[in-house]
Parts: structure tokens; sequence; C-alpha cells
């Protein structure tokens, strides 16, 4: 189907009761083609598959977390967009409002059913598929997707992991999810500990370049061939799911920094 | 002026600088950047602007660092292998995108480094940012304690090289759009709940639109009039400043509200855009003496969260937008226009 967004000037539009779970068909009048030229790749967008697999996600799961790290690999499986693409939050308000509603819902709501409005219509890590793309965008080791249910074991280990600008460097947000979690070997960290851990880091980075564990890494080819095709349902619930053959990243580097990590949270 | 400064418990330089060359596409080799100096940068980076150039798909531009021998003597010790010991790093980052990959020069002649920088629009969203950095890759067990000595250390850095990609980052000159609209008839619910009021200032990322509602024909009428005396003009020059002055309050607090701060982990993100440029303009007149970046954004913020202090942040901010406005030439203007009528 064809790109969408919604325009920043409709998230006004949205009514208060959508945000209470009702229904919101007349998404339709709201979005529009998306037209600029983010769609440099042959991206191609299937909304009834993204809507398949969040309401199958929604039948697995009562556990929040344990859905959030499932969803987050197959939505990235399934939504193959450019960074480009990703990084646009109106993309990303019109899949939530069109596609995930019964998942941000769930995921989001408070006591009285209601939903932060930017949990549809925020910044890349506040909306709630959004979150979830990127979070596995940013912890995948070229096709392996193997930590990405680590990072969203905890919503702190998430926020931690994802949200800070270490963060954007792969190999770190890998290493900080792998501590944090005990996947070291070592203890699992309290949320006070991860904080101060993350204080830490912060710190030291002020003296330390992290791109120094990273050298060498640059100038990988970009696998076309995978961010172009399709995937098909039965594929995303049923087979092993991979991604993109690129994005690798250097275990070398990823042992580096979780041994210093560890090192610093002792 | 005092400035903001991060001390090193080495030497350190902050005397890299980044030179880029040569701009090409490579999937396009006929493809001519315009490649102009962008007028966003400000004092603090070097930027170029390719925020008009939709056609391209790659950029390729060749990288060259500098740091002078002197500056090199006093950071590394005598004798080291340059190119062994240390590595001249470019990292390159897209805050959008959260691409954040590193380019290694190479040592060229002396104080000099060389190398390629090839980025794919697929990847970048508003813009990027170089930042060269000369970093240790050995450790320097028995360094005299002047010098940085262990690995990755960065022992010197240059400011950042910014590239605006996209329209999201606007100057703050016409930063705001004006519309006229009957609120009556508008699509907006807000507005059309509150249709006798004058304005409404629609504040998205991309170019805030200052709405007008067009059902007060009188308010068209003054705001419209050409004559220079009598009490349309001195009306229209009031209007003019209480609507700037609305609006400017306006765009700084949603400027402020903005910033990313985590204070617990002291990490705090500037806005994107026109945001993080009025910011700039009010910080520079509210508190020049804070300089660095990251430390006016930290102090916003802060005095935002604080219950006793943001009083004192928005007046300080109502004080700046009347010098901005010039409200008080206006109100002397205004005056003027209606004794000469």
């Amino acid at each position: 189907m064809s790109v969408y967004h919604l325009p920043v000037k409709t998230f006004d539009r949205l009514p208060d009761t959508m945000f209470a779970g009702a229904p919101f068909p007349d998404v339709e009048k709201l979005r529009e083609p998306y037209s600029e030229e983010a769609l440099t790749s042959e991206f191609q967008f299937d909304g009834e598959l993204v809507q398949r697999i969040v309401d199958k996600g929604l039948d697995i799961y009562e556990d929040k977390n344990e859905l959030d790290g499932w969803l987050a690999v197959r939505l990235h499986n399934a939504i193959r967009a450019p960074r480009r693409l990703a990084g646009d939050k109106r993309f990303w308000a019109w899949v939530a409002v069109e596609f995930a509603q019964k998942y941000v819902q769930m995921r989001f709501s408070d006591a009285g059913g209601q939903v932060h409005r930017w949990r549809y219509t925020g910044e890349l890590l506040r909306n709630a598929v959004a979150r979830l793309w990127w979070g596995a965008e940013m912890v995948r080791d070229g096709p392996s997707y193997d930590l990405v249910p680590v990072v969203f074991a905890r919503v702190r280990t998430a926020q931690f992991a994802l949200e800070l600008k270490y963060s954007w460097f792969r190999p770190a947000a890998m290493a900080f999810a792998r501590v944090v979690e005990g996947h070291d070997g070592g203890a699992r960290l309290t949320d006070a500990e991860m904080k101060a851990l993350s204080r830490k880091v912060n710190a030291y980075l002020s003296l330390t370049a992290l791109e120094g564990f990273g050298i060498g890494m640059e100038g990988e080819a970009y696998d076309q061939a995978w961010w172009s095709s399709n995937v098909t349902y039965e594929s995303l619930v049923e087979g092993k799911i991979e991604g993109p053959n690129d994005g690798h990243v250097d275990a070398g580097a990823v042992e580096q920094l979780t041994k210093w990590f560890r090192e610093l949270a002792a | 002026m005092p400035q903001t400064q991060r001390l090193y418990p080495y030497n350190f330089s902050s005397g890299l600088h980044l030179r880029l060359a040569d701009p090409y596409d490579p999937s396009d080799e006929s493809h001519m950047f315009s490649w102009g100096r962008a007028a966003t940068g400000g004092d603090d980076a070097e930027s170029f602007d390719l925020r008009a150039d939709r056609e391209w798909k790659s950029l390729h531009v060749e990288l060259e660092a500098h740091l002078s021998e002197e500056e090199l003597g006093r950071l590394l010790p005598k004798g080291s292998a340059l190119e062994r010991e240390t590595a001249l790093v470019v990292s390159v980052r897209c805050p959008t995108t959260k691409y954040r990959h590193a380019v290694k020069l190479t040592p060229s002649a002396g104080g000099v480094w060389k190398g390629d920088l090839l980025l794919a629009r697929r990847d970048l969203r508003s813009r990027v940012e170089l930042q060269p950095r000369l970093i240790r890759t050995s450790t320097l067990p028995s360094a005299p304690e002047e010098l940085a000595s262990h690995v990755f250390a960065i022992v010197a850095e240059g400011r950042p090289v910014r590239l605006f990609l996209d329209d999201v980052d606007r100057p703050i000159r016409g930063t705001v759009r004006v519309m006229w609209e009957d609120f009556r008839s508008s699509t907006n619910e807000w507005k059309k709940r509150h249709h006798n009021d004058l304005y409404f200032l629609e504040i998205s990322d991309e170019m805030p639109i200052l709405w007008l509602n067009e059902r007060h024909v009188s308010l068209r009428a003054v705001l419209h009039d050409k004559s220079r005396k009598g009490i349309n003009a001195g009306l229209q020059e009031l209007m003019n400043g209480w609507l700037a002055e609305v609006v400017w309050l306006q765009l700084f607090t949603s400027s402020v509200g903005a910033i990313h701060f985590e204070p617990e982990v002291d990490e705090v993100v500037a806005p994107l855009g026109w945001r993080r440029d009025v910011l700039k303009a009010f910080v520079a007149k509210m508190y020049p003496d804070l300089q660095d970046e990251t430390a006016w954004l930290r102090k916003l913020a802060e005095l935002w969260r604080s219950p006793d202090e943001v009083g004192d942040l928005t007046s300080r901010a109502a004080t700046v937008v009347q010098t901005i406005v010039r409200s008080q030439q206006r109100f002397t203007a205004s005056l003027r226009a209606v004794e000469e009528s």
C-alpha cells in the first residue's frame, strides 16, 4: 500500500476519544501521501501485516515487556524503512493511529484507560510503535535480533540503553543492555544501579572516545535486497527471523565495552 | 567574558580543524551540489546548507584535519609513533536517525590527516554533525602525568562541522508564517470552539503558523492599513507589537519545554530546528555569560523544572521579548502616529 504520514498540523485534530481507546476511522481524512524523497529505497509498506502482527502479539503475551520484545523484532522485520523515513515522527504517528491502536492502548493506557497523546504523535522513542522499531534497529547485530528482547526486558533498560547519546553507537547500546540485564554473566542491576552506571558512562565518555571501540567497522555494504523485499505473516510468526545483512557489530568492541561497563558498575 | 570550559586532567587541545572539500554524488557524478555555507551555523560551528538540494542519494566528501605540530608535541610524548599510538577519527552523527559512525583519517604531512566520507541519504534526516577527534589507541603506562595515557583518550578535538539537510532546521529569521482564517469554519476543533479569539499560534516542528481570525474584519483592516498617521496607524503599531510579543513568548516556552533533559544521568539534548535557534537568541540576551551550549541548555532545563525559578525565567524571557520586538519604540511610534493625525 502507499505510504502516508500524519502532518503535524493534524495532531490536534485527533479526537480525545481515540486516546481513551475508541476507534478512529477518520484517520483517512487526516493522512497525506508520503511524497518526499525520504523514500529513496524501494520501501513497501504493508499495513495489514503490521495489524496482524500486533493482533498476534496481543493474543500471545500478557506480560508487557515480553510483548515489546516479541513485537519489536517483528515490526522491524515487517517495516523495512530506511532510517531517513524511520526518523520521521509523522510517519510513525500514522502507523500508530491507523494500525496499532490496540497495542498502544493495551500497553500504555493508565488506570482510567487513557493514553498520552505522545504515545501516538511523540518523538521516536516516545511513539509506542517507533520505540519498538528503533529498539530493534539500535541493538541488532547484522541479521541477529538476539539482544532485542533483552533491551525490552524492563522499561528502564530500554530507556537507558536507547535514549541517551551513547545509545546511537550500536556496540554501546548492546553492551549496556547486556550488563544491566546480567547477560554478560554478571549480576542484573537494579534500576538505581542502572541509573548510576549510565551517569558514570556519560561522565567517562567526556574523556574517552566511544568511536575508538569501533575503528575499522565503517564502510559496510547496505543490504539493499533485504530492505527492498517483502516478508510474509507466516515467516514472522513461525520461522526464525533474520534482519538485514548489514549493521554488523564488532564483537570485540561489544566485549570491550561490556567489560568496561561492568567494571564501572562494580 | 567568562565561558564554560571542560577541564581535562591532561594536556588537551581544541585546536583541531576539519575541512570538507570536493562534494559529489557517486551515484550521479553529474550532480552538482549546492554547497552553501549555512546562515544557521552562527558562531559555534562551521555549517553547510544542502537544504535546497533534494536530488542527491549519496554524498562523498574529502576530509582534511589539521592540528599544529606544536600542539601535537604538547599532547604526545616525544618520539610517539603517530600512526600506531593514535587515530584521527571523525565522529559522524545524525541526531534524528541516531546514526553514529566513525571515519578514520590517515596521517599525511605533519599535523595533517586525510580521508573520505561517504554518506547515504537514506540514513540521514535533518542534519549531520562531523566532529574530529584525535584519540590514543594504546595505553601509555609510563606517561608523564600531564599526558593522556588511557586507551581511546580524547587528546584533541575540533568544532563540529554541520550539514543541514532538510527544512526542519530553519534559521530564526522567517520562523513564523502568518495565515488568515475564519475560525468559525476552521477544521481545527479548538480554534472553532474559540471562534471569537483574535489569533491562534500553531506550533510544530515545521514552521509555526500564526493564524489570525478573519472573522474580525476590523483586525484585518487595522493590520493591513497603509497609512502612516492616524488612529489606525497607531493601533497597527500596537497590535503588531502585541502579537509579536505573545508569539515570541510562546515560541520561547515551547522551545524550553522541548529540551530533552535527564538530570539523573546529566544528559541534555537541544531541540531541533527553529526551537534551538530561538533558544540561542534568547540565551544570548538572558544569560550572556553562558556560551557553552550544553551549559545553557542545562540551565534553562533546570530553571524550567524548578517551581521557585520558573517565574524568574519567564520574566526574563518577557524582558528579552520586549527587546526583540522593540516594544518601547513601538509604543512611542504609536503615540506619535495618533498625535500627528
